[in-house]
């Protein structure tokens, strides 16, 4: 796999480079089996849509196709799966968090472009190497595609902004629409401070 | 004259200078580039505070060239809008006085002889203050009293002589672990000393007292009991009547005559619009790296090159600070039950320090300028502890494996951090100029600025790491690891406008006037000739304080 032409904003290149014991990883990371219990199957289309459709306004070339919204949300389940008694990207609204991050213009237009790009390389290594859609392919080969990526400088990168990202939807104020009633502050027993926002957070030099 | 007193930057060198000719009269101008948050606007919000530009200008409007050694003997310069590495501190009323974590140590007698006392170092350019300790002793008391300074005097090796017997606010309340710091440095024979914190641990007049809230440094106070420049000096300056504060107002121009005096401060108001102000005597507190900006930015007939640069010697000798951090991990499955309730007591304080090696005397190390040790929890902030679970060995991790180390993390352990400080040594590669090609969002050159080190800030750094971490092991504490960085922390920023007796090696005279502009002074950080080992503030609030008695005289 070549990088092509698919540069790492410098904001994001947050990479620490230690000492690789690779085997052990995929042994922790459990491809094995446990990915199966994955519910892939629970994705609707209708459902996507909805989420999309209650993003603010921005500009729009940033807002997800329903195609990439759908590759955004298995991408995330494998990053962060639910479990029942620890919340997963689904059960955080990271997707929908995501896509009003995307639309906000004060976040870094490159950053915004990149984790966009990203969703796109994915879906054309898809095609590449198992010569099918991404949203097509089979729970397994979806796991192998995401590893494969954690090898690749570009990969490695933008999962790593995704996961950040998955971050923010679960630990930030719920006004911001993730961390539905607090669910990630309770799995983590994190004591938000006080006093909490009233309201959404107003950028520097706005009125 | 429009004011007595005009004042550029409302932060921890401009609140003494308005507080102190306010209330003896006469009329100040204060004129703050960002916009007036009040306490009420504060809140505990991650995004806001730490994530998003809520008290930064967008690096698109307004950033930095940043020169840095490009690994082959040069330097390469980037804007920090390329890089994403951003280095404003709070633009608002109050400055970033009012994210500050207020780590309040007094510089000490040595700091203002380092010349005198260890001789020069190659390299280097080491001067001693035209000051002493005691000429600014008042200050740092006046400063404990007014802007509110709680804390405890215990006797050690190398505290400095006080006019006050103790703090005048008792000591905040501390977490069980502060207990644990302490025992572990009497079994070393280390002194570890309370911290003393620029934070209310009582109320005062309008001010609340410290609420605990765990989420102190880099956030706004909701209580008032953090001593901002705002709360503590500027509002009770509002009261007389005789303050005026303009926010959103930029000043990107100082006019001066063919005496070499300043005449007139231009600014661009929130619509843009060029407005001008005369006052009697002006002041320039931007913070070191946009004082030094200012002031290169205003040719006059008498400052060819810039207010106060007619010997090159403006934004020359720029000092952030040395040091570096480390931590330690307190696992729950080490600790009995009732060891874990304390420790996971949130808000409570560590306020420990550890300055047993403010100069060292060592046989291998030799005899040198030392610094101070912090220790404090790893803040509060969810988001960014989160992210940082995600790394493993150098590799990413995510799935299960992420969340497990997540639960570990947050819910079965602890983590106590160490912070150096020690002197940044000033040389000729670490200065401030205007940048020939970057310009703001008014059309203004851009501060670019060098950020060369020297050599011994990181030997210093390493050898009170170390000690640091000897004291995390006879604590207990596990994982332990440290790291010392010649990067430069953009909120300690010092230097750019030394003072000093002699003008052909100095900005400033000893009251912080510039030599060739008689009606200028500069009271932030920029004053420093070098910069101790301990943040900046408190020096820079008592300085002010005894700068504002000579503008009073003046006047």
């Amino acid at each position: 796999m070549t990088d092509k032409n698919r540069p790492v904003p410098p904001g994001m290149r947050d990479m620490k480079k230690w000492s690789l014991n690779r085997r052990s990883f995929l042994k922790k990371a459990g491809l094995a089996g446990a990915m199966l219990a994955l519910p892939y199957a629970g994705y609707k289309l209708g459902s996507a849509v909805k989420d999309m459709e209650e993003t603010p306004a921005g500009d729009e070339s940033y807002r997800l196709t329903r195609e990439q919204f759908q590759r955004l949300q298995i991408v995330q389940d494998i990053l962060f799966p639910s479990e029942k008694d620890a919340p997963g990207a689904r059960d955080i609204n990271a997707a929908a968090y995501l896509q009003a991050v995307l639309l906000d213009d004060h976040v870094d237009p490159d950053e915004r472009r990149y984790l966009v790009n990203g969703l796109d390389w994915l879906e054309e290594e898809a095609r590449e190497r198992w010569e099918k859609s991404f949203v097509n392919m089979l729970p397994l080969e979806r796991e192998a595609l995401i590893e494969h990526l954690t090898t690749h400088n570009w990969g490695e990168s933008w999962l790593a902004s995704v996961l950040l990202f998955i971050f923010e939807a679960l630990l930030s104020d719920p006004i911001y629409g993730g961390n539905s009633d607090g669910v990630g502050w309770k799995w983590l027993a994190h004591v938000p401070g006080q006093p909490r926002p009233e309201h959404k957070l107003k950028y520097y030099g706005s009125d | 004259m429009d004011f007595d007193v005009c004042i550029i930057g409302s932060g921890a060198g401009a609140g003494p200078v308005a507080y102190e000719l306010a209330r003896a009269g006469r009329q100040v101008l204060v004129l703050e580039k960002g916009p007036w948050y009040k306490t009420e606007d504060f809140n505990k919000d991650e995004l806001a505070c730490c994530r998003r530009s809520v008290y930064t200008p967008s690096l698109t409007e307004e950033r930095h060239v940043i020169e840095d050694e490009d690994g082959e003997g040069g330097w390469q310069a980037t804007s920090t809008f390329d890089s994403g590495n951003d280095f404003w501190n709070g633009n608002m009323v109050g400055g970033s006085s009012n994210l500050m974590s207020g780590y309040f140590h007094r510089l000490k007698p040595v700091d203002f002889r380092l010349l005198s006392e260890f001789g020069p170092i190659e390299g280097a350019n080491v001067a001693d203050w035209p000051i002493s300790y005691d000429d600014l002793e008042p200050y740092y008391a006046k400063t404990e009293k007014i802007v509110g300074v709680s804390g405890r005097v215990v006797a050690h090796p190398q505290l400095e002589p006080r006019s006050t017997a103790d703090f005048p606010y008792p000591p905040l309340q501390v977490n069980e672990v502060a207990h644990w710091i302490d025992a572990a440095a009497r079994r070393l024979g280390y002194h570890a000393i309370p911290t003393p914190r620029a934070i209310l641990s009582r109320p005062e007049d309008e001010r609340n007292s410290c609420y605990y809230s765990n989420y102190c440094g880099s956030y706004g106070c909701s209580s008032g009991a953090k001593s901002s420049a705002r709360v503590a000096l500027l509002d009770p300056a509002l009261k007389t009547g005789k303050l005026q504060i303009r926010d959103r107002a930029k000043v990107f121009k100082l006019l001066s005559d063919n005496s070499g005096k300043v005449t007139e401060a231009h600014y661009y108001d929130r619509r843009g619009e060029v407005q001008k102000v005369s006052a009697r005597i002006f002041v320039v507190a931007c913070q070191a790296i946009e004082t030094a900006r200012l002031l290169l930015a205003s040719p006059g007939p008498a400052h060819a090159h810039g207010l106060g640069n007619n010997r090159g010697q403006v934004g020359k000798n720029l000092i952030f600070s040395g040091g570096g951090s480390g931590s330690g991990h307190f696992y729950f499955e080490d600790l009995s039950d009732e060891q874990i309730e304390k420790i996971k007591l949130p808000g409570l304080f560590v306020n420990r320090a550890l300055q047993d090696w403010y100069t060292i005397d060592d046989p291998v190390f030799g005899r040198a300028k030392g610094g101070t040790i912090d220790f404090l929890w790893r803040h509060a902030n969810g988001i960014t502890r989160a992210n940082r679970q995600k790394w493993q060995d150098g590799q990413l991790l995510y799935g299960l494996p992420l969340k497990r180390k997540m639960e570990r993390y947050f819910k079965q352990s602890r983590h106590l951090r160490f912070e150096v400080f020690n002197d940044w040594l000033p040389t000729d590669d670490c200065f401030v100029s205007l940048d020939p090609n970057e310009r703001d969002r008014w059309g203004d050159p851009v501060a670019r600025f060098r950020v060369g080190y020297h050599p011994q800030d990181l030997r210093v750094g390493r050898f009170l790491a170390d000690r640091a971490e000897k004291l995390f092991r006879e604590m207990g504490a596990r994982d332990i690891s440290s790291g010392v960085s010649g990067a430069p922390p953009a909120n300690l920023q010092a230097g750019g406008c030394r003072f000093g007796d002699d003008p052909a090696h100095s900005v400033l005279d000893r009251d912080c006037r510039m030599h060739d502009a008689p009606n200028l002074f500069v009271t932030d950080g920029s004053f420093m000739p070098t910069g101790g080992s301990v943040p900046y503030t408190f020096t820079i609030y008592a300085n002010a304080f005894r700068v504002a008695e000579s503008i009073r005289e003046q006047l």
